[in-house]
């Protein structure tokens, strides 16, 4: 999920010979029902997310966050896989 | 002593710059904390002592070309220390979302044009959403 428009993410895709889905939200709808606009944070004054990733399970409930003070820091993904077995696990 | 202390420097900066380059590599040395640490302390360490080394080294016998490495050092050193614990630091703000609220609904296209909704990609099915700060 990024506000690059699909084009963009198309390209990124390719670059990356990634299957993952790469939504599209260039107005921000979802990153403001999730309070993570980044105003005016990129280079030409756009806004762009801040860096967050959200595991949701089957009945579209939040199971697990995570999100950083710092532009640099990623969720790990030995994290995100063990929060992927525990969503397992429970269901 | 000025050799260890440019070891250090430049080996850490060296280490920094091949982890930035594979991302997805087994951590090297507990290293690639660039990505993964809110601080990476370690690496701060090594420039640091480094650095210190360095002065020691200069203080005992001032010669210019370690004065002129010296210089380079922590010059490289002040730069990586002022982007982690001071410019890679984002505004405060929260997640509106915690584990057991409802994914708000949407609909948005993917890369290929396609409309994806909450309820058509969640619902039966697990989804894991990673919000990116875009390619450029």
């Amino acid at each position: 999920m990024s506000v690059d428009p699909p084009e963009v993410s198309k390209r990124l895709a390719q670059r990356l010979e990634s299957r993952f889905i790469f939504l599209s939200d260039p107005e921000g709808v979802l990153l403001d029902a999730l309070g993570i606009r980044h105003r005016e944070a990129r280079d030409d004054g756009g806004d762009i997310a801040y860096p967050a990733t959200v595991l949701v399970d089957a009945a579209g409930i939040v199971r697990w966050t995570f999100q950083s003070d710092t532009y640099r820091e990623r969720a790990r993904p030995e994290d995100i896989f063990a929060a992927i077995v525990a969503l397992d696990r429970s269901s | 002593m000025i050799w260890t202390s440019a070891f250090l420097v430049f080996g850490t900066l060296g280490l920094i710059l091949a982890n930035l380059g594979a991302q997805d590599r087994a951590p090297l040395l507990g290293l690639q904390q660039m990505i993964h640490a809110r601080i990476p302390w370690l690496l701060l360490a090594l420039l640091w002592a480094g650095c210190a080394l360095g002065v020691g080294s200069v203080v005992r016998r001032r010669t210019w070309p370690k004065v002129a490495v010296l210089g380079l050092e922590g010059v490289l050193t002040a730069l990586v220390s002022w982007y982690v614990l001071w410019f890679s630091f984002l505004p405060p703000h929260a997640l509106a979302v915690q584990a057991g609220d409802p994914f708000p609904s949407y609909a948005l296209v993917d890369q290929e044009e396609v409309l994806h909704s909450v309820e058509a990609s969640t619902l039966g099915e697990a989804a894991l959403y990673i919000f990116y700060r875009g390619d450029w």
